[in-house]
C-alpha cells in the first residue's frame, strides 16, 4: 500500500431504502443496478446456452423439438448481448468512470436514472417474447424469415424491446461523451484520462452512430411484418440484402461495443498489477480511435456469401483492423515485462483474457480470407470465433473488473481463494466448450440446427463441447457464493486495497455519495499513484509537491 | 493532499461567450447543448439509414422511377410540397429571431417569436396530415409496394420529429412565458433551435430526394 | 486479510460438479428413442467418408475449392507460429517477473518506446497486407473465375424445405438476353432427410449453377467443395465449380431459414462424362429416377400460410 491515504470523510453511511434505489440518479447506485440486473440476465442466458448444448451433445433429438431449439439459439444471443454484455460494462462504467474524472455525478443524472429503467423495460418486452410464440429467427433477424415466415407476436415485442434497449444505450452514450468531455478534474487533459474512461468514450461513439442504424432497421422489419409495408419484400420492389447491410451496418460496431470495455478494463488492471504505467498511452488511444473508426468500414465481411458485396473491399479492412488490436496485445505484454507482477484474481482473469481472445482474434483473421469464408461461414468455426473472443474476452473481462472494483464498491474483497477456482474451472470449460468447434466447422457442421448426423464423426467433439459448457455454468456457483458470504462479512472499507492508480482509490470505500472530499492534482493518467510515490512517474517531485501545497494553503 | 492550484474559478468570459451556451466554468459549449448536438447527431444517422433505404431501391428496383412519377403525379405537387417547404423555412427563421431576441436578452421578443414558429410548425402538420389523407384516398399506403412504404416511412418519421419539436417548441413558450430565461441563462433555447434546424434541414433533404430528383431525371 | 473458517463448501461444490458432468455422460450413452433418424439409412452420408480427421479441412474435389483449401495450411501456421510466439512470452513473463518479495519497491516505470512501437505496428501490417494480396489473389483468379463453356448448366432454387434441381441446356445461351433453354426434361426436387434430391453432374468439366430461393434466404453449402453460396428471393447468384475426383458429395442448407433448416440436405454426385451423357437421355426418354428423388411430398413450395403455420 502507498503511504497516503484518503480522506476518511465526514459522512455517516446508512442503508438506503428501496424507494431510494427506484428513485436513485446517483450513478453509483445506477451502476449497482446495472451490474445486477445482467447478470441476472447472464446466467438465465447461460440456462438458454445449456439447453442448446444438451440437445447437440450427442446426435438425435433428445428434449426438445425444433420449433423450440429455433427460439433457444436466438434469444440466448439476444440476452447475452443486450441484456448482460452491454448493460454490464455500461453499469461499470456509470459506477467508475466518474470517480477516475474525479466528478461528482454524471452530466446528466436523471436521464442516467432514465436509461436504466428503459432497460428494464426492453428486458420486460424481450422476455415476455417467450409467452406469445417466441422469436425463432436468430438473433440476426434476416428477412424475408423475419418479416414473412415467423408472424407470431413474440417476434414484435423482441423488435419494440430492442427499440427501446437502443434508446436507453443512446442516451446513455450521449450522458458518456458529455461526461467525459466536460466533467474531468481540473489538470485532466484527455490525454491523462484513465485508459477505461478512453474506451468507454470509444464505444459511446459507436452506439451513437450505429445504434440509430438498428433502430430504424427494426422499425423497417416492424411495418413490413405488420402494416404491409415492402422493405424487404422481393415482391413488391424490396431486398432482403438491404436488411443484412442496415443489420451488419449496427452489427459490426455492436462487437467493438462489446469489447472494447472489455480492453479498457484490461488496461486498468495490467498495469496496477505489475506495478508499472500502461505502456505506450499514446498508441493505445490511437488504437482505440483507430479500432472504432475502422470498425464501421467492415460491415459486409458478414454478407460475404451473398453475392452482392464487392469482397476485396471488406476483406482489406476486416485485415487491417487486426493491427491495431494486435498492438493492444503488445503493449498489454510491454507492460508486464519488467514488472513485479502479483496474481490476484483481478490478474489472473486480465491474463487469461490475454491468453484466450488471442484464439478468437486469430479465427477472425482466418474469417478475413474470403475463400475460406465461403467454407466456413455459417459453421461452427464462426460459433467458436464468436464465443472465443465473447467469452474468453468479454466474460473474463467482466469478472476481472467485477473483482478489481468490488472493494471499492462494497467495502470489501471478494475471497482469493474462490475467485481462482473460479478462474481455473471458467479457463478449463472455455476451452473445452469452444476450442472443439473449430473443427466442427472446419469439417462442415452447420449453425443453428438442432440436430445433425450420427454419421458425420461429430458426436465426440460436440460431447466435449457440451461438458464444457457444463463447466462454464458451474463455475457461477463459487462467484455467487464468493459475493453472498462476502457481503456477509464485516467491511474493512479499504480505500485502496491494490495499490492503484486512478482516481477512483483516492476516496473512500464505498465512496460518500458526493464522491470526493478532496481531489489530488492532476499532472499525469497516475494522478493516485502521483501522490503515494512523488517523483517516481511523470508527477511531481516531492520538492514541486510540497512547493504547490505550500502555495495552496 | 491538495486541490489544484488550477483552481475552479470561472473564466474570465465576454459577454458574447456568456450568453451563447457556454459552459460558464469550464468555457467551451454547455454540457446541456453538447448533449443535444449529440443526440441530433444520432438522429441524423437514423434519417441515414432511411435515405439509404431510399437509394437502395432506386438503384435496385428495375421501374423505381415510373413508380415514383406515378406517385408524383398524386402528390398535388407542386402546391403542397411547396407550402409545406415554405411554411418550414420560414419557421426556422422566426425561430433564430427568438434565439437571437433572448442572447440580447428580450425575453418579450422570443416568447412572440417562439409562438409564431409554433403556429408554422402546427399548420405544417396539418398540411403533412392532409396530404396523407389526400394520398390514402387516392389508394396510395404504406403498402403500395417499396415505394409507397419509404415514402411514408421518411415522411412518416420526419413529420414525428417535427411533432417532437412543437412539444419542445412548447416547453420554451411555457418557461418564458412564465418568467424564466434571461441573456446569460437560456441554454435550453439554444437547444430547441438547434433541434428545430435540424429538423428543417431534414425536410429539405427530404424535398429534394422526393419530389426534386424524380422532376429532373424525368 | 482473514478468511472464513473452512466450511466444507469445497466438498459441496465438487459433489455439484459431478451432477452435471454425469448426467451428459449418461444421456450419450443410453439408448435413445430418437424421433428424428439422424442419417442411419436413407440421408445421405454427407461427412463421414470425406473427412479428413480432426482440425483439417475436408477432403476437397473441386479445382475453386482446392485452390481456396490451399490458403488453410500456411495460414494456419503463420497463426500457430503467432500464437506459440505470444502465449510462449506471457509463459516466460509470468514466471519470470513473477513478485518475489512484499515489499514497495517498484520496477522501472517504461511509459514507452517509438521504435519498438512502430516496428510492431508495421510488421502486422506487412503481414496482414500479404495476407490480403494472396486470397484475393486467389479467390479472383481461381475461384471467382468464370468460364465460357460448361459441361452442365443448373437452375437451382431453394425452398423451405428442399431444392429444385432444373437442367438447362449449356449449348442454348442467347448472348444478348443471357437465358438458357430447359434442357429437356422435368426439374428435380427434393427435401428433407429421406428425399435429397440428387445433382448429377459430369467430372472435369465447369459447371454453371444459378441459385435463387423461392421464399427466404438460405445458401447452397458442399463442404467438400470448401464453398457456399447464398440463395436469395429476389436475386439470382451465379457460380461455377469443376469436380475433379467422381464420387457423390453431401451437401446442406447453411442459411437458417426456419423449422426444418436442419433437415434441408441434397448430394452431388458427380460422374465421368460418358456417364452423364448416358444420365441425361435417360431422363430425356421419360424414365423415372430413382424413387426417392422427387416423388417426396414435399417436392413443392408451400404456400405461405401453411409455411408460417410451421414455424409456431
Amino acid at each position: 500500500m502507498g503511504t497516503a491515504t484518503a480522506h476518511a470523510g465526514t459522512h455517516i453511511s446508512r442503508r438506503s431504502t428501496v424507494l431510494e434505489w427506484l428513485t436513485t440518479t446517483d450513478h453509483k447506485k445506477i451502476g449497482v443496478m446495472y451490474m445486477v440486473t445482467s447478470f441476472f440476465f447472464f446466467m438465465l442466458g447461460g440456462v438458454l446456452a445449456l439447453g442448446i448444448r444438451t440437445e447437440l451433445a450427442v446426435p438425435g433429438l433428445q428434449w426438445v423439438d425444433q420449433a423450440t431449439y429455433n427460439q433457444l439459439f436466438g434469444m440466448h444471443a439476444i440476452m447475452m448481448i443486450f441484456l448482460f454484455v452491454m448493460p454490464m460494462t455500461t453499469g461499470l462504467a456509470n459506477y467508475v468512470v466518474p470517480l477516475q474524472l474525479g466528478a461528482a455525478d454524471m452530466s446528466f443524472p436523471r436521464i442516467n436514472a432514465l436509461s436504466f429503467w428503459m432497460l428494464v423495460a426492453g428486458a420486460i418486452l424481450i422476455v415476455s417474447a417467450f409467452a406469445f410464440g417466441g422469436a425463432p429467427t436468430g438473433w440476426t433477424l434476416y428477412a424475408p424469415l423475419s418479416t414473412e415466415f415467423t408472424p407470431m407476436t413474440g417476434v414484435d415485442l423482441l423488435l419494440l424491446g430492442l427499440v427501446v434497449l437502443g434508446f436507453s444505450s443512446i442516451f446513455g452514450a450521449i450522458n458518456f461523451m458529455v461526461t467525459i468531455f466536460k466533467m474531468r478534474a481540473p489538470g485532466m487533459g484527455l490525454m491523462r484520462m484513465p485508459m477505461f474512461c478512453w474506451t468507454t468514450l470509444v464505444t459511446s461513439v459507436l452506439l451513437l452512430f450505429s445504434l440509430p442504424v438498428i433502430a430504424a432497421g427494426l422499425i423497417m422489419l416492424f411495418i413490413d411484418r405488420n402494416y404491409g409495408g415492402g422493405f424487404f419484400d422481393p415482391a413488391m420492389g424490396g431486398s432482403p440484402i438491404l436488411w443484412q447491410h442496415i443489420f451488419w451496418f449496427f452489427g459490426h460496431p455492436e462487437v467493438y461495443i462489446l469489447i472494447l470495455p472489455a480492453f479498457g478494463v484490461i488496461s486498468e488492471i495490467i498495469p496496477v498489477f505489475s506495478r508499472k504505467p500502461l505502456f505506450g498511452y499514446r498508441a493505445f488511444v490511437i488504437a482505440t480511435a483507430a479500432i472504432g473508426a475502422l470498425g464501421f468500414t467492415v460491415w459486409a465481411h458478414h454478407m460475404f456469401t451473398t453475392g452482392a458485396v464487392y469482397l476485396p473491399f471488406f476483406s482489406f479492412f476486416t485485415f487491417l483492423i487486426a493491427v491495431p488490436t494486435g498492438v493492444k496485445f503488445f503493449n498489454w505484454l510491454a507492460t508486464m515485462w519488467g514488472g513485479h507482477l502479483r496474481f490476484d484474481t483481478p490478474m489472473l482473469f486480465a491474463v487469461g483474457f490475454i491468453a484466450l481472445f488471442l484464439i478468437g482474434g486469430l479465427d477472425g483473421a482466418f474469417l478475413a480470407v474470403v475463400p475460406f469464408d465461403f467454407m466456413v461461414q455459417d459453421t461452427y468455426w464462426v460459433v467458436s470465433h464468436i464465443h472465443y473472443v465473447l467469452v474468453a474476452g468479454a466474460v473474463f473481462a467482466i469478472f476481472a473488473a467485477l473483482f478489481y472494483w468490488f472493494p471499492k464498491i462494497a467495502g470489501r474483497r471478494l475471497d482469493e481463494r474462490m475467485g481462482k477456482f473460479q478462474f481455473w474451472v471458467l479457463f478449463i470449460g472455455t476451452n473445452l466448450a469452444f476450442f472443439p468447434q473449430h473443427m466442427l466447422g472446419l469439417d462442415g457442421m452447420i449453425r443453428r440446427i438442432s440436430d445433425y448426423s450420427g454419421n458425420a464423426g461429430w458426436t465426440e467433439l460436440n460431447l466435449l463441447s457440451t461438458i464444457g459448457a457444463f463447466l462454464i455454468a458451474f463455475s457461477v456457483l463459487p462467484f455467487l457464493w464468493n459475493v453472498f458470504t462476502t457481503l456477509r462479512k464485516p467491511a474493512e472499507h479499504e480505500a485502496d486495497p491494490w495499490d492503484a492508480n486512478s482516481l477512483e482509490w483516492a476516496t473512500t470505500s464505498p465512496p460518500p455519495p458526493w464522491n470526493f472530499d478532496g481531489l489530488p492534482a492532476v499532472r499525469s493518467e497516475r494522478p493516485w499513484f502521483d501522490v503515494k510515490y512523488p517523483g517516481v512517474g511523470h508527477g511531481p517531485t516531492p520538492e514541486h509537491q510540497a512547493e504547490s501545497e505550500g502555495a495552496a494553503s | 493532499m491538495t486541490v489544484s492550484s488550477e483552481a475552479l474559478e470561472p473564466q474570465q468570459m465576454s459577454d458574447e461567450e456568456l450568453v451563447s451556451g457556454h459552459d460558464p466554468v469550464r468555457g467551451g459549449m454547455d454540457p446541456a447543448l453538447l448533449g443535444m448536438m449529440l443526440f441530433i447527431a444520432s438522429e441524423v444517422m437514423f434519417f441515414a439509414a432511411l435515405f439509404a433505404a431510399y437509394f437502395n431501391a432506386a438503384a435496385t428496383v428495375p421501374d423505381f422511377w415510373a413508380l415514383m412519377e406515378e406517385a408524383v403525379g398524386l402528390f398535388h405537387f407542386p402546391y403542397l410540397p411547396i407550402w409545406m417547404t415554405t411554411i418550414l423555412i420560414t419557421s426556422s427563421f422566426t425561430m433564430q429571431w427568438a434565439t437571437s431576441r433572448i442572447r440580447k436578452g428580450d425575453r418579450t421578443g422570443m416568447n412572440r417569436a417562439v409562438a409564431v414558429t409554433l403556429i408554422l410548425g402546427i399548420v405544417f402538420i396539418f398540411l403533412w396530415a392532409a396530404d396523407y389523407g389526400l394520398l390514402l384516398a387516392d389508394d396510395f399506403g404504406i403498402d403500395s409496394g417499396v415505394y409507397g412504404t419509404l415514402f411514408y416511412t421518411l415522411t412518416g418519421f420526419h413529420g414525428a420529429h417535427v411533432i417532437g419539436g412543437l412539444v419542445g417548441l412548447g416547453v420554451i413558450l411555457a418557461r418564458g412565458v412564465g418568467g424564466q430565461f434571461s441573456r446569460k441563462h437560456h441554454v435550453a433555447v439554444e437547444a430547441v433551435h438547434y433541434y428545430w434546424h435540424f429538423v428543417d434541414v431534414v425536410w429539405i433533404v427530404l424535398v429534394i430526394v422526393i419530389y426534386i430528383l424524380p422532376l429532373m431525371s424525368a | 486479510m482473514p478468511i472464513p473458517a473452512s466450511s466444507g463448501w469445497r466438498g459441496r461444490l465438487a459433489k455439484f460438479a459431478l451432477i452435471p458432468v454425469v448426467g451428459t455422460l449418461l444421456a450419450a450413452c443410453t439408448e435413445q428413442e430418437n424421433t428424428n433418424p439422424t442419417g442411419d439409412g436413407n440421408a445421405p452420408n454427407l461427412f463421414g467418408e470425406t473427412s479428413n480427421g480432426i482440425g483439417f479441412p475436408h477432403e476437397v474435389v473441386t479445382t475453386e475449392g482446392i485452390a481456396a483449401a490451399g490458403l488453410y495450411l500456411p495460414i494456419f501456421l503463420i497463426a500457430v507460429v503467432i500464437f506459440v510466439l505470444i502465449e510462449g512470452l506471457l509463459l516466460f513473463l509470468i514466471l519470470r517477473y513473477r513478485r518475489r518479495s512484499t515489499g514497495d519497491d517498484l520496477p522501472q516505470q517504461t511509459h514507452g518506446n517509438n521504435l519498438l512501437e512502430v516496428i510492431w505496428t508495421a510488421i502486422p501490417m506487412v503481414v496482414v497486407f500479404v495476407l490480403f494480396i494472396v486470397s484475393t489473389n486467389v479467390l479472383v483468379s481461381q475461384v471467382e473465375a468464370k468460364s465460357d463453356e460448361h459441361g452442365a448448366v443448373v437452375d437451382v432454387q431453394a425452398f423451405r424445405f428442399g431444392w429444385i434441381f432444373d437442367y438447362q441446356d449449356p449449348a442454348s445461351l442467347d448472348p444478348e438476353s443471357g437465358q438458357y433453354e430447359q434442357l429437356g426434361f422435368p426439374p428435380i426436387s427434393g427435401g428433407g432427410r429421406e428425399g435429397a434430391p440428387e445433382m448429377v453432374v459430369p467430372v472435369g468439366e465447369p459447371v454453371l449453377i444459378r441459385l435463387t430461393a423461392a421464399d427466404v434466404i438460405h445458401a447452397w453449402y458442399v463442404p467438400a467443395f470448401f464453398f457456399k453460396r447464398d440463395a436469395i428471393p429476389g436475386r439470382t447468384n451465379e457460380f461455377e465449380f469443376t469436380v475433379e475426383t467422381p464420387g457423390v458429395y453431401g451437401g446442406q442448407c447453411a442459411e437458417f431459414c426456419g423449422l426444418a433448416h436442419g433437415d434441408m440436405y441434397f448430394s452431388v454426385n458427380a460422374v465421368e462424362p460418358a456417364e452423364y451423357e448416358a444420365w441425361v437421355a435417360q431422363r430425356l426418354s421419360g424414365e423415372t429416377a430413382p424413387a426417392a428423388a422427387d416423388t417426396n411430398e414435399m417436392a413443392e413450395p408451400e404456400t405461405t400460410e401453411e409455411m408460417s403455420e410451421e414455424d409456431a
